[in-house]
């Protein structure tokens, strides 16, 4: 082994001889993971940390529209020191009687338990039932400041403070925070029975107590309670899901990055191990083993490696830092800013291994070296590999691929994403395969420096394949996902205008039906309004067993998740479809009956006849399936994924909900003007508004996932680029020669952009293709949208990669093209 | 009169920079009528690639003038002297220099496309055949032997219907006995095209064949 450091120290000496390319592809592609799964992991760290700030303790215990029960808030107080707060959504008017959608949470003195209330200087929390602290959104958008008097349902409050953060009964919320104390939620009047409020009982815990488990063990205890509990490694429901998906997404993309980037480290090996045979040759010559070459190549390969994922991990150790400075608006929490060392080190895990893979052909071939070759003075021609060898740098990917889809935590997803990375490399190099077949045959075609550029893509040692694959992989998951995310925009621009209503109106007495169908009618003539009865629950048993005794709740069952929607009705639903059983008759009476959405019923087994219980203020109601419903969601309309017969549910305290689509354009103001004055229970949620907030979220993660494909376009350049260093030999050649027999500049820069030009070209036409084939199966299939992406940007993908390839190729051409003829002819 | 086919005066060239600047050529001066050949006999270093390079229009001399046909090459452009090589000049180098991805017949035909000939493929199939080589037209570079190779190079030089044929070491990478028979298809085809001939060499057999002889010594020329 000394032998071969000290051997490894000179030889390296001489040059890294194409381990500078392997260093590059390996210090970016391990920098796009270490980035992206340290993000990931310091979100995840910061949700446990903050956890218990985010939710306002260490367990919050949830029920809709009542409070707890004299058992449940004595078994509550036995956790712990406990406080209580009521949220639902309000209509806070301002001075000029402006309306605004607002979160208003009802607290109680011991509110919050961990967290703060944090407020802008010069604020104060409300100090008494006439007091409210608004959020600085809702204060900016209807010009509100300290002391001024706003209107919450039927009270009026004085504004005693503006609010930058609090923690949260939901972890993503559309609209800004409102806070009253106990008393002051009271007073307006929005809490009536039936109204949609949800009462959190938040708890610190002793020390050593497990939250989680306290939180599964209340639900058992009140199986039909219909509680939800979250504990403080959640970070609010659904950001902890929501940061998952994400990172699992761009953790794939990642590690397309890190394939295409195993490409150009395969080429680097070969060009290394070509520039050592000589040298082997010759110290073979002299005695030299072929284990102690061996170590001293894989030496001199892991020192260069070696330092290509430390620099790697330098930058995914600080990416979680640079986020939380740039971009923490945009973020659920704050990324811990620590170095993540489980993330760093599954990144090195996969350098590694993607390392070995790709370069250990190269260093056995060139261990195999024989010193006769330098008697023939032929160093260099092809070793084949026994194939022991040959097995290993495929069990090495077999051990990536299985790594990236155990260390998920969708292992479907995981897998999933894998076998698209595989069948897209699969795909490239047959397409690589194709070009060089049809060079072959067209290279006789055409002018000489249109020969000369055709031939070349085909030449002994040509990148061909390897660039297919690794342009074409990066540029096919760029264009599937810009064809993705402008389709879903487009649906939303033209279909939410067409469909949807403009405003969703919430918590409407019974009893105040007809008044509203008056005021619509006087204010916005012509208008529809559709109203339905409402309440909210969450599903608490399937066939008798507790959801709260399930493990895990199956991919695609959201109706297990929290409180859901719960109506009845006479009649179908509009742009609803009954795909299974039958719906009941308008005059039905008998026991209760439910109808489900069909994919939910799917995704849990259900079928017509088996039996679902909700919770429905603290009682359950059980009912047997009649009917299973294909939705349209994308009618925008009340779509309840659980309406029960008539009669089921009737009797329970219930609001109504309503629709109102006054038409294209049409303005609502002045309606909601009049509504929260005559009925200020009642909320308003602006559609428009929502959909931008939507907009807005879609923006920011389709950024955050093209900034990683940013990764893989990257090393796909990388690739080229060595590609292009590696072959500058025989162009140098080329030009020299073609200048020596008359041809101009010009005609030599040619000669050498066709070749890019037409590999370019017809990679990035097929990924064009691929890509919107992917895109158009995942927007029509899986989101059941139209397919119509912005066709210009996408088109400018593929034209840009063909710009960048042929600026590349020209780059490299342009020294040898502005030398002096006799110096290239010297140096032949 | 006769305008000469080479008119070199007073011709230097340095390369190099700094301290490893090196004086190649010095103060050459040479003549060559239309339709002679002369060779020019040196040791190696001693700058006759370097001449051949200057009077190709490859290099630049630092000092002097250089006229081909008449024409002063200092006066044209990079891409005015290539076309000038493709019409006017063959070069012939040691090391045959063939388009290693191209075929036989289509590394004659480059010069003549390049100079734009309408029946350039036909013209290289005849230049082949006059070499010997019809049996070869779709023959890659790697597939024919040394001697071949060298005389697809010569078919690629007289295919345009040069003035002047340039030809470095032309049998340096060839055994004796094929080396003779370059030599004499050399002077053969540059004969048949009436065409003038330089050549470089340090062979003094090779350099008898020539109609005059010039010595090249530390980058000085001696008639």
């Amino acid at each position: 082994m000394k032998l071969a450091l000290r051997l490894a120290r000179r030889d390296l000496k001489g040059g890294l001889g194409g381990l500078g390319l392997l260093w590059l592809c390996l210090a970016v592609a391990t920098a796009g993971l270490a980035s992206v799964t340290s993000l990931a992991a310091s979100i995840d760290v910061a949700i446990a940390a903050q956890g218990r700030a985010l939710i306002g303790g260490d367990l919050m215990l949830s029920v809709a529209q009542r409070e707890a029960s004299a058992d449940e808030q004595a078994a509550i107080g036995a956790l712990g020191p406990g406080a209580k707060s009521v949220g639902t959504r309000a209509m806070l008017v301002g001075r000029g009687g402006e309306t605004m959608l607002v979160e208003l949470t009802g607290a109680d003195s011991a509110w919050p338990l961990a967290g703060k209330l944090v407020l802008a200087p010069g604020g104060r929390r409300p100090g008494n039932a006439q007091e409210v602290a608004i959020g600085s959104a809702a204060a900016e958008r209807l010009a509100l400041g300290v002391g001024d008097t706003v209107r919450i349902g039927s009270a009026g409050f004085t504004v005693s403070g503006l609010i930058a953060s609090l923690p949260r009964d939901a972890g993503f919320a559309l609209s800004p925070p409102a806070l009253v104390d106990a008393e002051g939620l009271a007073r307006t009047g929005l809490v009536q029975p039936g109204s949609l409020t949800t009462t959190n009982y938040r708890v610190v815990m002793p020390a050593g107590q497990d939250p989680q488990a306290a939180g599964l063990a209340f639900q058992k205890r009140f199986p039909d309670g219909g509680w939800r509990a979250t504990d403080r490694s959640e970070g609010g429901s659904g950001t902890r899901r929501f940061v998952d998906r994400l990172g699992q997404m761009l953790s794939l993309v990642a590690l397309s990055a890190l394939a295409i980037g195993g490409i150009g480290m395969a080429s680097a090996a070969a060009a290394f191990a070509a520039s050592r045979r000589q040298s082997i040759a010759i110290l073979k010559l002299v005695g030299a083993r072929r284990a102690t070459i061996e170590a001293m190549l894989l030496i001199e390969l892991g020192l260069v490696a070696g330092l290509a994922i430390l620099a790697g991990l330098a930058v995914g150790a600080a990416t979680p830092a640079l986020v939380a400075s740039l971009a923490a608006p945009l973020l659920p929490v704050a990324p811990d800013p620590s170095p993540q060392w489980s993330a760093l080190g599954e990144a090195a895990l996969f350098g590694l291994l993607v390392t070995f893979a790709a370069s250990w052909g190269a260093i056995v071939g060139a261990s195999e070296t024989r010193p006769a070759e330098l008697l023939r003075g032929d160093v260099g021609g092809k070793v084949r590999l026994p194939l022991g060898q040959s097995l290993k740098p495929a069990l090495a990917l077999a051990a990536a691929a299985a790594l990236a889809i155990l260390s998920a935590t969708n292992h479907g997803f995981a897998a999933s994403g894998v076998a698209v990375i595989a069948a897209l490399a699969a795909l490239f190099a047959l397409l690589g395969v194709a070009i060089r077949r049809v060079a072959r045959g067209s290279k006789h075609r055409g002018g000489p420096t249109t020969r000369l550029g055709i031939a070349a893509l085909d030449r002994p040692g040509a990148a061909t394949g390897r660039l297919a694959v690794a342009l074409g992989m990066g540029l096919t998951l760029l264009v599937a996902l810009a064809a993705t995310a402008s389709s879903i925009l487009a649906e939303i621009d033209s279909s939410v205008p067409q469909r949807a209503p403009a405003l969703f109106l919430v918590d409407i007495p019974r009893g105040e039906a007809n008044r509203l169908t008056a005021m619509t009618a006087s204010e916005l003539p012509g208008a529809e309004l559709r109203l339905v009865p409402a309440l909210r629950g969450p599903v608490t048993a399937i066939n008798g067993r507790s959801v709260s005794e399930m493990r895990a709740i199956p991919e695609g069952a959201w109706i297990l998740r929290g409180d859901r929607g719960l109506t009845f009705a006479e009649q179908l639903p509009p742009a609803n479809r009954i795909v299974a059983g039958e719906w009941w008759s308008s005059d039905y009476r008998g026991p209760p009956l439910v109808s489900i959405d069909v994919d939910a019923a799917t995704a849990l087994g259900l079928k017509i006849g088996d039996r679902l219980t909700v919770g429905v203020l603290g009682r359950p109601v059980e009912a047997r399936i009649a009917s299973l419903r294909q939705i349209d969601w994308r009618s925008f309309g009340f779509n309840f994924a659980i309406v029960f017969s008539p009669g089921a549910i009737d009797a329970a305290p219930y609001t109504l909900m309503a629709t109102v689509s006054p038409g294209a354009g049409r303005s609502t103001e002045r309606f909601e003007r009049r509504l929260t004055a005559e009925l200020p229970m009642v909320s308003a949620v602006r559609v428009a508004e929502v959909v931008e907030q939507a907009k807005i979220l879609l923006g920011s993660i389709d950024g955050a996932v093209r900034i990683a494909t940013g990764f893989a376009i990257a090393m796909g350049m990388i690739v080229l680029a060595g590609s292009v260093v590696a072959t500058r030999r025989e162009r140098r050649r080329d030009i020299v020669l073609l200048r020596l027999v008359g041809a101009t500049r010009g005609e030599v820069a040619h000669s050498q952009l066709v070749e890019f030009a037409l590999l370019s070209a017809t990679v990035a036409m097929a990924a064009l293709v691929l890509g919107v084939i992917a895109a158009k199966a995942l927007v029509t299939w899986l989101f059941e949208f139209g397919f119509s992406p912005d066709w210009p940007s996408l088109i400018a993908i593929p034209a840009g990669a063909i710009v960048l390839a042929v600026g590349a190729a020209f780059a490299a051409a342009l020294p040898a093209l502005y030398a002096r003829p006799a110096e290239g002819l010297r140096a032949l | 009169m006769q305008t000469p086919l080479i008119a070199l005066d007073d011709v230097g060239l340095t390369l190099g920079s700094g301290e490893v600047r090196t004086h190649i050529l010095k103060s050459v001066s040479l003549r060559l009528e239309p339709g002679t050949s002369v060779a020019v006999l040196g040791p190696s270093g001693s700058g006759k690639s370097s001449l051949l390079a200057v009077i190709a229009g490859l290099e630049r001399p630092d000092a002097g003038r250089v006229e081909l046909a008449g024409r002063d090459l200092g006066q044209l452009g990079e891409d005015s002297l290539a076309r000038l090589r493709g019409r006017s000049l063959g070069i012939i180098l040691q090391a045959f220099h063939l388009l290693p991805t191209m075929t036989a017949l289509e590394n004659v035909a480059v010069p003549l496309e390049l100079a734009r000939v309408s029946n350039a493929r036909e013209r290289a199939k005849a230049e082949l055949e006059a070499v010997g080589l019809g049996h070869r037209l779709a023959h890659y570079p790697a597939q024919l032997s040394g001697g071949e190779q060298q005389r697809v190079a010569i078919a690629r030089a007289t295919a345009p219907r040069p003035q002047l044929l340039l030809a470095d070491e032309p049998t340096g990478n060839l055994d004796s006995r094929t080396g003779a028979g370059i030599v004499d298809l050399l002077f053969e085809r540059a004969g048949a095209a009436g065409a003038g001939l330089l050549v470089i060499t340090h062979d003094p057999a090779v350099a008898e064949r020539a109609g005059r002889i010039v010595r090249m010594a530390d980058g000085r020329l001696e008639e």
